[in-house]
């Protein structure tokens, strides 16, 4: 019996305390603490390293969170269980805005899930993760071939949650690609099937994407109805959360359209400051809104807070997709308005 | 401060036990905590379409 196992035992005990008390954040550092001291390899070294990710990815510490998730992976008993550990990485890196990151572990997470699992719902819902991070990159066409086989065997799973939830991203895919007429029939699809299934916050969630699309699309009226129940559910579910960010940012996107300018002004100020207490400063998903705030300024005269918006977002999400992402080139469209004499 | 019970315990195996509780702990910790936000769809996730306010082409 050394000191430093004394110290492990001490460590993980008062993270359980911890833990029980609902101190998620408190508990995750002292089991990534503990973890850090036990021997590579050390079986009790993976529990270690994967409760502090389930922790502290509750807590919405995510870039902490991925860091747990790959010491976990280092040290997982076998590849089924590293597979699980690494796709949690990608998600914690991802909502963290580490996307390149993301797309690393997620790819490991599937090579290691299709060689042990083959086509096994696992398989899919890490193949619909990785799909995900290559929607956000602009890696469009691999995001799609992964999305439809992972469709395919949640279908042939029964997995209804899983078919929900992928319709719903194929809908943001075409989104992304500012293909709204593909979008549309997809969202669509994603509201029918997770209607019979209790999930009143996914719903919302598969609602306010459609809407998204159909802002696009010019069906103003429909997308503003589906915004407004949407947030409703958000909010008593959720209360102040990136989810109702989202939807003030397309509420100021309708509000824009129908050339309501203050109104507009109000949603996006609302969107930037949610996403920004809970996304921070930097993180890629601020782009939209900010450059959407920016369109507003420029609108309402002032050029020279719109030209500053606009190359805010660009420098949050240029480092995070891939050269002449559609997103990238709609900010510069906009910039050069703004600086336009 | 170390417990008689402590005393008569190899330190693994306090190890263990500990990392099991905080396991366990954790399980229902985080479990709890996304319940309480209710993100029943945490497990798989959905991502965002927001619409971006574009200037004319």
């Amino acid at each position: 019996v050394t000191l430093a196992e004394d110290r492990v035992a001490e460590l993980l005990e008062e993270a359980a305390r911890l833990a029980g008390n609902g101190e998620a954040v408190a508990a995750g550092a002292l089991a990534l603490e503990a973890a850090a001291l036990l021997p590579a390899g050390d079986p009790d070294r993976h529990s270690a390293f994967a409760s502090a990710g389930a922790l502290l990815a509750a807590a919405g510490r995510h870039a902490m969170a991925a860091d747990a998730w790959a010491g976990a992976a280092a040290d997982a008993p076998d590849d089924t269980v590293r597979a699980r550990d690494l796709t949690a990485e990608g998600e914690a890196a991802r909502l963290a805005g580490m996307w390149w990151r993301a797309i690393d572990a997620h790819e490991w997470a599937l090579a290691l899930a299709e060689a042990n699992n083959g086509s096994s719902v696992e398989t899919a819902i890490i193949a619909q993760n990785l799909a995900m991070t290559f929607k956000y990159t602009g890696r469009f066409d691999e995001a799609e071939s992964l999305y439809q086989r992972a469709l395919a065997i949640a279908e042939d799973c029964g997995e209804r949650q899983l078919v929900a939830a992928i319709c719903h991203n194929l809908g943001g895919l075409a989104h992304a690609r500012g293909d709204h007429a593909a979008g549309i029939p997809w969202a669509r699809r994603s509201v029918r099937e997770r209607e019979p299934l209790d999930d009143p916050v996914g719903l919302a969630a598969d609602r306010g994407a459609l809407a998204g699309l159909l802002i696009d699309a010019g069906q103003l009226d429909e997308a503003r109805q589906l915004l407004d129940a949407a947030r409703h559910v958000f909010v008593e579910h959720l209360g102040d959360h990136h989810e109702v960010a989202v939807v003030d940012g397309n509420l100021a996107a309708v509000a824009l359209a129908r050339d309501d300018l203050a109104a507009a002004e109000r949603h996006a100020r609302a969107a930037l400051g949610a996403k920004e207490r809970h996304l921070g400063p930097d993180h890629p998903e601020l782009a939209v809104t900010l450059t959407t705030l920016g369109t507003i300024r420029r609108r309402r005269g002032d050029r020279r807070e719109a030209a500053r918006l606009h190359r805010r977002a660009l420098a949050v999400l240029r480092p995070s997709v891939v050269p002449g992402h559609r997103v990238l080139r709609t900010i510069e469209h906009n910039l050069a308005t703004a600086t336009r004499t | 401060m170390r417990t008689a019970t402590d005393q008569h315990e190899p330190t693994t195996s306090r190890i263990r036990r500990a990392a099991l509780r905080l396991a366990l702990a954790t399980a229902v910790s985080s479990t709890a905590l996304v319940m309480a936000a209710e993100v029943a769809h945490a497990r798989i996730a959905l991502n965002h379409s927001e619409a971006a306010g574009a200037e004319q082409a």
